[in-house]
């Protein structure tokens, strides 16, 4: 049937939608994730504050929640998004929250000697962290990262139910014309599957290139 | 628009009927996510590997894709195939087996965890592989996975508003029949923005006293 | 250990960003705000023959049809369809989502307190798609109701939801369904002993179906024609008035019928009422 190359086009239009969602969520989740991770850890009281409201309020309501509300609740208070912006703001916040206690969890880890090394060397805190803890602690937060960008691929198919035409959402209307099931389905989890495949090989990729000329020197 | 008092008091009875199926379907998904790990964990481990490797290739798959589509998957595909499951069945196998291939990886770790002698020692008493699984390994590796697993239920309790999609009167269904009926979306979707944060909070201090009593892992 | 106020600034000053800007506009003279960016948003379900979606994408069906031409005299090049469930469209055009619905969302007080709509557009009696031979002998809303084992499927936040509630059928008997197929297939599937939408719309579906295991029950006994108009937000009145200038010109030149009769629509019967009769109907 030549019909379905017109479907399998609709499908794919989808499937630019779904990357186009993940990269720019995984990009602000990143951003949300660094600044509420190292407020976190900040000295001043109010920062902690502010960012272990922002981690818990965004791991504790549901994303599936987070972006009704901000689709529909949050024009009501005067501030309109297109299904698109709804959509990376919820996803990138949410995934921001997890991704959060993964860089505090890294910089945590690093050791005390290190910090004793920058007063040594007279940095001032700025420094340390941008030349010696964050470039060795960004090592360690990267599986995780990756994880995390895959669980925000997978979390994005929710906007199909905010009318945004992403790849789920396209196969429901070729579900809905064609009264076929099993193809639609089938072809996007394939679609969905080798997407969070290619994720996975890239952090790899990554980590590999990251690490190189550190053997021995970690643990 | 503002915020309406009257109304929250109004459809406050009508979401409890909600969060009675969503924390229904979060206490069976956690059960058919409990064994369906188990399984794909011991599956797994098999030294056979016709049979290890296509398992391991099936949880990656179920792992690497949404939820929402699996769920239209054993919602809409099944009948076809001759199998119609009533919508909060089908729900709670969904979220059972996306689940369950998290919680194969916390018993994974879990039964790592336990000694080499142990393996050994039931081999020297005679036991057979069930009795080594039930009486030795999984009566040491199980207590400290709990706190991991607990983790695993309470993401799971937060993914139950995506039943609504394949028509469970769930809460967040609840809450848009109430919003498409009087047309009022601010307090029926902050309400249920409110009862999860609520319920995560409680549950993460749950999860903290479980650290404390049976430690952690990985 | 660290100081990380400068990070830590940024975040709330971010915050703060994205929380005060974009207030919404103000509604001054909407119609040259169309004008001016060239298209109008509109809100559509995907049920032929009232709104649909087609294969490439594009957007046809009655209403859809109707709201094109009648934007286009307005000097309004294009309409810019958003496919949204029935219960959402009020509340999205409230939240400036969209400038006009036009899905077939049926005029009654309720809605009629809550837009502007225009005159009368496209009518319809309602109808029950069942298996065949109606084994449960279903005619009416209230049939439904006093069948205790009985679901009703209809769209979510639909005019047939809302009989169905008004008629007494209890919340977890009325199945909210996304779509027509979706409805069509749980039917057959048996998860639903009925599936309720407008006759045009149930005609539609079950010739696209070719099913001989399912039948038609139209219309239902007990509710009356409806006819859906144009929604715009309470406070478009300006808008909403160009707009039924141009339609009862329509209306009278002919052109009117000629958009909805291909659909199965009767131009006669949304010429035969107004309104101000619907609005106040009970």
């Amino acid at each position: 049937m030549g019909q379905w190359g017109g479907y399998l086009q609709l499908i794919l239009d989808g499937a630019l939608v779904t990357i186009k969602l993940t990269l720019m969520g995984s990009a602000l989740a990143l951003v949300m994730a660094f600044l509420a991770g190292l407020g976190r850890l900040s000295h001043f009281a109010a920062l902690r504050w502010l960012a272990t409201t922002y981690i818990e309020f965004f791991r504790g309501t549901s994303i599936f929640v987070q972006l009704f509300w901000a689709y529909f609740v949050l024009p009501l208070l005067g501030l309109s998004l297109t299904p698109l912006q709804a959509g990376v703001l919820a996803l990138g916040l949410n995934v921001g929250a997890y991704g959060a206690e993964v860089v505090r969890g890294a910089v945590k880890s690093i050791g005390k000697e290190q910090y004793e090394a920058c007063i040594a060397l007279n940095f001032n805190r700025w420094q340390s962290l941008r030349h010696i803890i964050l470039p060795q602690a960004v090592v360690l937060m990267l599986p995780t990262f990756g994880n995390n960008a895959i669980e925000l691929l997978k979390a994005s198919s929710v906007v199909s139910l905010i009318s945004l035409a992403d790849m789920t959402f396209q196969a429901q209307v070729v579900r809905a014309q064609t009264g076929s099931t099993l193809v639609p389905f089938l072809t996007i989890l394939i679609l969905y599957f080798a997407m969070a495949s290619v994720i996975s090989f890239a952090i790899r990729g990554l980590e590999r290139y990251m690490t190189r000329g550190l053997d021995g020197v970690r643990t | 628009m503002e915020w309406d008092w009257a109304f929250v008091i109004q459809i406050l009875p009508t979401l409890l009927q909600g969060v009675k199926i969503t924390i229904l379907a979060t206490l069976l998904g956690s059960i058919v996510a409990a064994v369906v790990g188990l399984v794909i964990a011991i599956v797994r481990r098999s030294k056979n590997r016709l049979v290890s490797m296509p398992m391991g290739f099936v949880a990656e798959f179920i792992r690497g894709t949404p939820l929402l589509v699996q769920l239209y998957f054993i919602f809409y595909v099944l009948p076809d195939l001759g199998l119609t499951l009533s919508p909060l069945v089908a729900g709670v196998i969904g979220l059972g087996l996306h689940y369950g291939t998290y919680t194969a990886e916390v018993y994974r770790a879990g039964i790592e965890n336990v000694a080499r002698g142990q393996w050994e020692a039931a081999k020297a008493c005679n036991l057979t592989p069930f009795q080594t699984w039930t009486r030795i390994i999984l009566p040491q590796a199980l207590p400290p996975m709990i706190p991991a697993l607990a983790n695993y239920f309470i993401a799971m309790f937060k993914e139950t508003p995506l039943l609504s999609a394949i028509t469970v009167l769930e809460l967040m269904n609840q809450a848009r029949s109430i919003a498409n009926y009087n047309y009022r979306y601010i307090e029926p979707i902050t309400l249920v923005g409110a009862f999860f944060l609520v319920i995560s909070l409680i549950s993460v201090i749950g999860l903290r006293w479980l650290e404390r009593r049976y430690g952690r892992i990985g | 250990m660290i100081n990380i106020n400068r990070l830590g600034g940024a975040v709330s000053a971010v915050m703060l960003a994205t929380l005060v800007s974009a207030m919404p506009a103000k509604a001054e003279d909407t119609l040259d705000k169309l004008k001016e960016q060239g298209f109008a948003r509109i809100a559509i379900a995907n049920e032929p023959p009232f709104t649909a979606v087609n294969p490439d994408g594009t957007v046809s069906g009655a209403g859809p049809d109707v709201a094109r031409a009648v934007f286009a005299k307005l000097g309004v090049k294009d309409v810019v369809a958003s496919i949204s469930e029935y219960g959402a469209m009020i509340p999205g055009l409230q939240a400036g989502r969209h400038d006009a619905v036009t899905a077939g969302l049926f005029m009654k007080p309720e809605r009629c307190n809550a837009v502007a709509y225009s005159e009368p557009i496209l009518c319809d009696a309602e109808a029950f798609l069942v298996k065949k031979g109606n084994p449960k002998g279903f005619k009416s809303y209230a049939d439904i109701a006093k069948d205790a084992s009985a679901t009703i499927g209809a769209p979510g936040g639909g005019t047939e939801e809302r009989l169905s509630l008004e008629a007494g059928v209890p919340r977890d008997r009325v199945i909210v369904v996304p779509d027509g197929q979706s409805g069509l297939k749980m039917l057959q599937d048996g998860r639903i002993d009925v599936y309720s939408l407008p006759v045009l719309s149930i005609n539609d579906l079950a010739k696209k179906a070719n099913d001989p295991n399912i039948e038609v029950v139209a219309p239902v006994v007990g509710a009356p024609v409806y006819c859906d108009g144009a929604a715009f937000r309470k406070n478009d009145t300006a808008l909403r008035d160009a707009f039924d200038k141009v339609l009862a010109e329509m209306k009278t030149s002919g052109e009117f019928a000629k958009i909805i009769e291909p659909y199965g629509f009767s131009a006669q019967a949304a010429m035969s009422t107004t309104r101000e009769k619907l609005c106040a109907a009970k």
